[in-house]
């Protein structure tokens, strides 16, 4: 196939591809390839592989990427300037996730945060996308508000996975799990 | 390529200069330097594959949600490849938390 010579945009994508795993280095402390990401989420789990268990920092780089590939899919149809929009709610949903793994991983610093598990801090996380839902559905126009609801209902899916995997036999979890999971499913149908 | 690289030198050499990411306990880095033959026929199997699909795979998903034909038989055969390699390989962790 034959492709257009764009010297600056490509070196612009280029960049911008950079920073994305700048970003997730510096704030997940993993490395940003693709095949392992979704190598991890496929079956069989990291354990049988051999590998050190950590749904969520695993499951967390899955949704980050997810939404990347969602905002270069919104870039390429909807244009640069939706697409930046769009990454600027979208950080601010991390923002927020990001505290609730922060509480996650320090309860030393707040005592009575100590008994936090991993599946309170998803719970966190889907606070933060609800949260992100309603300030969209507040100030988007139209077609950007179901771009960005569309990638937080994918997260919110995501999420719901995990409470499924982590504790699927507890059957309060095991609802929240159900509930998100249905909440997703539009996104994915979208 | 060149413009992502211009990007992450730097970015990863600040970022290193951290004892820990913003939002986990420890940086998940590659620790191993050498060779070996496993290495070598991975990276020739993967380069063949995306010789022979005309794709990689973070560029087959992201066209996978705009639902670009090729990529619609390209990502399920990936995903499989994936799923055989990793009943198959054996079970040697690829990153050490350092």
């Amino acid at each position: 196939m034959e492709t257009e010579f764009t010297p600056f945009a490509s070196l612009l994508g280029g960049g911008i591809i950079g920073l994305s795993a700048v970003v997730l280095l510096a704030t997940q402390g993993r490395i940003a390839g693709i095949s392992g990401i979704v190598s991890r989420i496929l079956p069989p789990s990291v354990d049988k592989a051999g590998l050190p268990r950590d749904h969520i920092s695993d499951w967390s780089a899955a949704r980050g990427t997810a939404l990347v590939c969602l905002n270069w899919s919104c870039a390429c149809s909807n244009g640069f300037k939706q697409w930046v929009a769009i990454s600027h709610r979208w950080f601010a949903g991390r923002v927020w996730c990001g505290h609730g793994e922060w509480l996650h991983k320090r309860p030393w610093r707040m005592r009575y945060l100590a008994r936090i598990s991993a599946v309170d801090c998803c719970n966190h996380d889907i606070y933060g996308h609800c949260l992100c839902d309603c300030f969209c559905f507040a100030t988007c126009p139209g077609g950007l508000r179901t771009c960005v609801y569309s990638a937080h209902s994918l997260q919110v899916f995501c999420l719901g996975w995990d409470l499924f995997c982590l504790e699927w036999r507890t059957p309060q979890k095991f609802r929240t799990s159900l509930i998100c999971l249905a909440h997703g499913i539009p996104a994915l149908l979208s | 390529m060149g413009g992502a690289i211009m990007v992450t030198m730097p970015g990863f050499w600040l970022v290193q200069k951290r004892k820990t990411p913003l939002f986990h306990d420890v940086f998940h880095l590659p620790t191993r330097t050498d060779f070996d033959a496993r290495l070598v026929v991975g990276a020739a199997t993967f380069g063949i594959g995306w010789g022979l699909g005309g794709f990689c795979p973070g560029p087959a998903l992201t066209s996978l949600l705009l639902a670009a034909s090729g990529t619609l038989f390209f990502v399920p055969a990936m995903l499989v490849g994936i799923v055989i390699a990793k009943y198959t390989a054996a079970p040697l962790p690829k990153t050490l938390a350092v």
